[in-house]
């Protein structure tokens, strides 16, 4: 299984409810609001997909499933950013 | 002067302290949460808020304040602190690239860095880096390295824009340089923490020799140790300006609840620098402006402290009316170890190069000399 973490060498900060990220390399800063810092916070230790995706779900009393596309997009989007690496777990 | 404003100001900058710092551990979550302002503020006293809150660096204790609700506000009010403090973000992260480049770059050199103030307050004092806002980056290197570490800062694109006074002089008495770089860009490079009596009197061996890490983008750096740390804070909120600025002022607070120091450590260094002077001014100021209760040993110890008169002309020449660079020269002379160092000292603060006296506005090293003998003139009429 692989897992979703935060690109360590990603500039932070928390600003009220939103969260402002630099990651290494690129030219603008990338600002989330809302659900996107929460995902961030969720994303403080690598995680796997399903158990993020399951968190998410539970904080906003929702179907995981209906959360699928929207949460890998923007995975996959801060991804291409530079700001999260998808990276293989150890094996047993 | 606006009273009700200058008291908010005053609450946000000491939000999130204990009412006592010194002496107890950590606050408890509810001292932390003691509340800035009864009611929402009108309009025109928000304005006035906002503005002071933007130009003193408090920006982040503001947004801590209303997302702790300790500060009513209006949606309206919560949106405009909200873009405040995302813009000064924004900036920081700016900052802090530039940071780990600097040290990179230096360090790729062999050159060993400390972070002073800014980001290392911000990562090792606050309880999120968040609160705490920064304008430049400061970095402390060995004296010997300091000519090497501007020449590798030119080739990255920094420019030093007031030139040394005299060759050999910034390794010898000076404090170091500031360097920019396009886009309101600052770097200041310390060889020693202060200009003047106070910063020759450091051991810059101790600074290294006790220093932390911290992480900053997943990249270690090193920071002054807890006591050094507030040492420097005391300097430089108690000599930097004769009315210091609260953000600086709340560094010392900070570190004094933090309790990470050895306070007897602290005092052992105070005593070898001869700066308990200097402590008990940051502790005064800690009581005056933020309003909170100094005690514990720190405060005990420096409780009375009656300057030597030598010690009063040091700090007046920082921050007394009528402070000016030749009078800090000549306070600063008795701390100047021997006769030929004591005038090299003097040669290059009467008579500096040309292009050091005009990059300060001086048109020349005879309008320098004109200006420095005025203002002692002035200084001995008072």
């Amino acid at each position: 299984m692989s897992r979703w973490g935060r690109e360590p060498r990603v500039l932070w900060r928390r600003s009220g409810p939103r969260v402002v990220l630099l990651a290494p390399g690129a030219a603008d800063l990338v600002v989330l609001d809302g659900v996107g810092s929460l995902i961030w916070q969720l994303l403080g230790q690598p995680i796997e997909y399903e158990e993020l995706r399951d968190d998410l779900a539970s904080h906003f009393a929702s179907d995981a499933r209906r959360l699928e596309d929207e949460l890998s997009a923007f995975l996959r989007d801060l991804e291409a950013r530079g700001a999260l690496v998808l990276e293989a777990a150890e094996g047993p | 002067v606006n009273p009700p404003l200058e008291r908010l100001v005053r609450r946000i900058a000491a939000f999130g302290l204990p009412q006592r710092v010194g002496f107890d551990p950590m606050p408890t979550a509810r001292q932390a949460m003691a509340p800035v302002a009864a009611e929402v503020l009108d309009d025109e006293l928000w304005r006035a808020l906002l503005g002071t809150v933007g130009r003193a660096r408090l920006v982040g204790f503001l947004q801590a304040a209303i997302d702790a609700g300790a500060m009513p506000v209006t949606e309206q009010q919560r949106s405009e602190a909200a873009d405040l403090h995302l813009e000064w973000c924004a900036a920081l992260l700016g900052l802090e690239r530039a940071l780990l480049e600097a040290v990179d770059g230096l360090d790729a050199a062999g050159i060993d860095v400390i972070v002073l103030k800014g980001s290392a307050h911000a990562h090792l004092l606050y309880p999120n880096p968040s609160w705490r806002m920064f304008g430049d980056n400061d970095l402390l290197i060995r004296t010997e390295a300091f000519d090497d570490a501007v020449r590798i800062l030119q080739a990255a694109g920094y420019e030093r824009p007031v030139p040394q006074a005299r060759p050999g002089f910034d390794a010898r008495f000076g404090k170091g340089a500031t360097l920019r770089r396009p886009v309101n860009e600052e770097l200041d490079l310390h060889r020693t923490l202060l200009f003047g009596s106070f910063g020759l009197l450091i051991d810059l061996d101790e600074l290294f020799a006790s220093s932390v890490t911290f992480e900053v983008g997943g990249r270690t750096l090193q920071a002054l140790g807890p006591e050094t740390r507030l040492l420097h804070a005391c300097y430089h909120a108690g000599l930097g300006d004769p009315i210091p600025r609260l953000a600086s002022v709340r560094d010392i607070a900070q570190q004094l609840a933090n309790g990470s120091h050895d306070p007897c450590r602290v005092l052992e260094l105070a005593r070898d620098w001869q700066s308990l002077v200097v402590i008990a001014r940051g502790l005064t100021l800690c009581r005056s402006q933020l309003e909170v209760d100094v005690e514990g040993p720190l405060a005990d110890a420096v409780a009375g402290y009656v300057p030597s008169r030598q010690e009063w002309r040091a700090v007046d020449s920082y921050v007394g009316d009528h402070r000016r660079f030749a009078r800090k020269v000549l306070a600063t002379l008795p701390y100047v170890d021997g006769l030929g160092a004591k005038l090299a000292f003097l040669r290059a603060a009467v008579a500096p190069r040309r292009e050091f006296a005009q990059a300060l506005g001086s048109g020349g090293t005879l309008v320098w000399l004109r200006r420095g003998c005025a203002a002692l003139t002035r200084t001995r009429r008072h």
